[in-house]
């Protein structure tokens, strides 16, 4: 190592200087201490959180319970994330670092694939590098912080270099496994985007047929190197990625979503797909700005104005196709497979990032009907766009390293010498590199992160500390309980500047959430969403004992009235917050219970414990109509709090019609939570009689009840089973018929957690693995290498 | 049909006689840059149709000429031996 360093040259240093200032470009993007967020930027607000919330398959938080198995995956992001704040304490210097560390990684990926593929060959690495750090794609990972794409920018050059350089013999098999494994756990984030995984298993049979399919068939020593060169990475990547496949497999499995029809409607995949198709025409598509969000506004003031303006400039535009030309030049001065199978790789990239847009929109549909998985991808640029950044890297160095070498030389001889041809050609370099990342200046500027413009919210937030109090006054409560923002509205915009499908009581809570789900299928469709329907509609239309009646049954301790939000961002209703707050307090058993700045907490005397037992089954509860939960069940069973019950429980369990109180004076069970993590809760319980214990997490067939203190790997072996069916109660919750009184101890357990601890096993065990054949080959090679 | 169909099909036929001639020929990817360069010619006299169509027609004509530039390359022969 020490050597290798000592070998360095001041050309060498120089260029190390070059990618680590331009790695250090997030800082440019940050402006008054402000928080990058908002928007699709989710920066969390308490990074350690979200990377405790990141081992869990379910959060109890998220619109108060949902499965987040497809999370999982982020594990290594949020790791990012969380690494420096446990350092620093800082959430913009972590966000700053974070940044820093991804815009890097991605640079130094490409440039580490440079140096393989052609090694020695400096300006080609310089500018392959440059470009690949400096484009319009790169703009739109950044723009809406797609995790997905970030963690396959890095680790496609890494896993390729791996490749390239096993199948030329450079490196051994345990080396080539090593590399794998590093780019696996770096591209762990692309669990998240699994149509994303669609594009790279698409392109990856499409090289495999490549490959394979050629005159290799006779020389059986080589197709079996490329056969093991091809199918390592992908054994590496599910064996080490093991500990989000599994349970995200199960997810989509059990949330019917490898039902396309099912997909298509919670996704609204149609609608989105002729949404991401509008602007990815051949000529947007040639210069990586195909990006329907490039040209998109709201009520004519452009999400991105930086990029707007710069892709209406004509001028500007028709210098952007200088990126294709050059790129498209290497046909002319390349050759080899590299050269070949990047262009092949452009072209094909180029095309399907059209989708349906014309001309041959068609072909799009009917390539998406016939290859398996294809109809998922509902924005084809954002999904086939990394390919095509990735094919012009490659391409842009090679056809620019030899514009500069070629022109150098000539200009040398033109002079005489007078000027050395390294001079010439690092003047060259430099005139490149620059025009390169000038081509793409929004990306330098942090154009992706606006600020405030034409009553648009932006992205530089500063946290008010009403909101800060305002959380850790919720958290520090006890147990669990729901809590309700209002206004009602599916993307809340705040005065100071905030603005998320993920709205900031989502981050800063520790405590349910219900609020409106913002759409695009943030979690499976639940019975609880038409609850919240009913109750956000009953308290606008001011019907106030039917929101009593819903907000008790929910479990609704508190209503959040946020007096700074921006009314009416949306249409002109005529909603304000006064009005809200008389509607929140004509509520039977609401009142204004405390205020922390411009947020009043209203808290709702009605609402029912988030876990109960109950020995009698109600029919009918404080007024609540029958067609109610008929509506929100969609099934006449749902009239009771507990269905389906079969014969032999319902004798067990008698039905009662009452009121609250009447509930109460039958209730003999005593009932303590001793722990609960986001999926399992521990109970103790004391019972004269057979009961009904209720468990007001949102609905899951994946709930489960347990006699005494099973752990993950009791349940994983099958040393435990489920003391009973899980039942849907309330119209949302979980229930579970209980006849044996003796059980004194009960543990609640979100089975597909089972497969998150499996999953991390065989990751680890893979990772072990991978480190310990690296050990033995190198040990084997010292050996090998001294006998000879 | 529209006017990219047509200019689809005559540079796609243009590419298959290449392609099946088998030579070494790059007149396809001239061709190719020079479309993408009345393409940013016609954007830069803001005439966004005809930048489309000729972005259109790089296209078609890209998309051939990486083909003939693969079996250039002989990338079918066993280059290990």
């Amino acid at each position: 190592m020490i050597a290798a360093i000592k070998k360095l040259t001041w050309t060498d240093y120089m260029e190390f200087g070059f990618f680590i200032v331009l790695a250090l470009t997030p800082l440019l993007w940050f402006g008054n201490g402000a928080l990058i967020t908002g928007g699709d930027t989710d920066f969390p607000l308490d990074p350690l959180r979200r990377m405790y919330e990141r081992i869990f398959a379910w959060n109890p938080n998220f619109l108060s319970g949902a499965d987040h198995s497809l999370d999982i995956a982020t594990l290594f992001f949020s790791a990012v994330e969380a690494l420096p704040y446990l350092i620093t304490h800082n959430l913009v210097t972590s966000e700053k670092l974070s940044f820093i560390f991804w815009f890097g990684m991605s640079g130094a990926a490409m440039w580490f694939l440079a140096g393989v593929l052609f090694p020695g060959k400096r300006l080609f690495r310089i500018l392959a590098t440059t470009f690949y750090m400096f484009n319009f794609f790169q703009f739109s990972n950044w723009e809406e912080a797609r995790i997905g794409q970030l963690s396959a920018t890095v680790m496609l050059p890494v896993v390729l270099a791996g490749y390239v350089s096993y199948v030329r013999g450079k490196i051994t098999i345990a080396q080539y496994i090593c590399v794998c494994a590093i780019g696996s756990i770096i591209g762990m984030g692309l669990g998240v985007q699994p149509p994303e995984i669609v594009v790279f298993l698409i392109f990856y049979g499409i090289y495999t047929v490549l490959e394979l399919a050629v005159r290799r068939f006779f020389v059986l020593r080589s197709f079996i190197r490329r056969v093991v060169a091809l199918a390592t990475p992908f054994i590496v990547f599910i064996g080490v990625n093991m500990v989000w496949i599994l349970p995200e497999a199960n997810f989509i499995r059990s949330s019917s979503y490898t039902d396309a029809n099912t997909v298509k409607a919670v996704f609204d995949l149609n609608a989105l797909l002729s949404w991401g198709s509008e602007y990815s025409s051949f000529l947007n598509n040639f210069i990586l700005a195909g990006h329907t969000a490039f040209y998109d506004s709201w009520q004519g003031t452009s999400y991105l104005p930086i990029i707007q303006h710069l892709l209406l400039s004509n001028i500007w535009y028709a210098f952007e196709l200088l990126i294709p030309l050059t790129a498209f030049a290497a046909l002319l001065v390349g050759r080899g497979r590299v050269v070949a199978y990047v262009a092949v790789g452009a072209i094909l990239s180029i095309f399907l990032s059209k989708g349906i847009h014309p001309p041959f929109g068609l072909f799009y549909t009917s390539l998406a009907r016939s290859i398996p998985g294809m109809w998922t991808i509902r924005a084809p640029w954002d999904k086939f766009g990394l390919l095509t950044m990735f094919s012009y890297s490659v391409l842009i160095g090679i056809t620019g390293s030899f514009a500069i070498t070629f022109l150098a030389e000539r200009i040398e001889k033109q002079l005489h010498g007078r000027i050395k041809q390294n001079i010439l050609k690092a003047g060259a370099l430099a005139i490149c590199s620059i025009g390169i990342i000038t081509l793409c200046y929004p990306l330098l500027l942090g154009g992706g992160f606006p600020y405030p413009h034409g009553g648009l919210p932006g992205k530089h937030v500063t946290i008010p500390k009403y909101v800060s109090d305002a959380a850790k006054w919720v958290n520090q409560q006890n147990g669990q309980f729901r809590i309700v923002p209002m206004p009602d509205t599916q993307a809340s915009i705040y005065r100071w500047g905030y603005a998320s499908p993920l709205d900031v009581t989502l981050r800063e809570f520790t405590k349910p959430v219900l609020n409106r789900e913002y759409g695009q299928g943030e979690a499976p469709p639940h019975p609880i969403f038409i609850l919240y329907d009913r109750l956000a509609g009953a308290i606008y239309k001011k019907e106030y004992n039917e929101a009593s009646a819903l907000g008790g049954l929910l479990g609704v301790r508190y209503y959040l009235q946020r007096n700074d939000i921006v009314y009416n961002f949306y249409s002109s209703n005529g909603d304000d917050p006064n009005a809200m707050a008389r509607r929140l307090s004509r509520i039977p058993g609401v009142h204004l219970t405390r205020r922390f700045g411009a947020w009043d907490f209203y808290e709702n005397d009605n609402a029912i414990r988030h876990t109960y037992a109950a020995s009698s089954v109600m029919v009918d509860r404080v007024g609540m109509r029958k067609t109610d939960f008929a509506m929100a069940n969609g099934s006449k069973n749902a009239v009771y709090f507990f269905s389906p019950l079969n014969r032999r429980d319902r004798r067990s369990l008698q039905p009662v019609i009452g009121n609250e109180q009447q509930y109460k004076n039958r209730d003999t069970t005593y009932l303590s939570i001793v722990n609960r993590i986001p999926t399992s809760e521990q109970i103790d319980i004391y019972a004269l009689h057979p009961y009904v214990l209720v468990f007001g997490d949102n609905y899951s067939p994946g709930w489960h009840l347990y006699a005494g203190r099973p752990g993950a790997f009791d349940i994983l072996f099958g040393r435990v089973k489920p003391l009973s069916d899980t039942l849907l109660v309330n119209g949302y919750a979980n229930g579970w018929v209980v006849r044996d009184t003796n059980i004194k101890k009960l543990t609640i357990f979100y089975e597909p957690q089972v497969l998150v601890v499996a999953g991390a096993l065989v990751s680890l065990m893979c990772l072990v693995f991978v480190g310990l054949f690296l050990c033995v080959d190198s040990m084997m090679n010292r050996v090998s290498s001294k006998c000879l | 049909m529209s006017l990219d169909a047509y200019i689809f099909l005559g540079i796609s036929s243009i590419g298959l006689v290449i392609l099946i001639r088998g030579r070494k020929d790059n007149r396809l990817a001239w061709l190719g840059i020079l479309l993408l360069l009345l393409s940013g010619l016609a954007m830069f006299f803001k005439n966004q149709d005809m930048a489309d169509l000729f972005a259109n027609a790089a296209y078609a004509a890209l998309f051939w000429a990486s083909l003939v530039f693969m079996q250039d390359q002989k990338l079918w022969q066993n280059d290990e031996k």
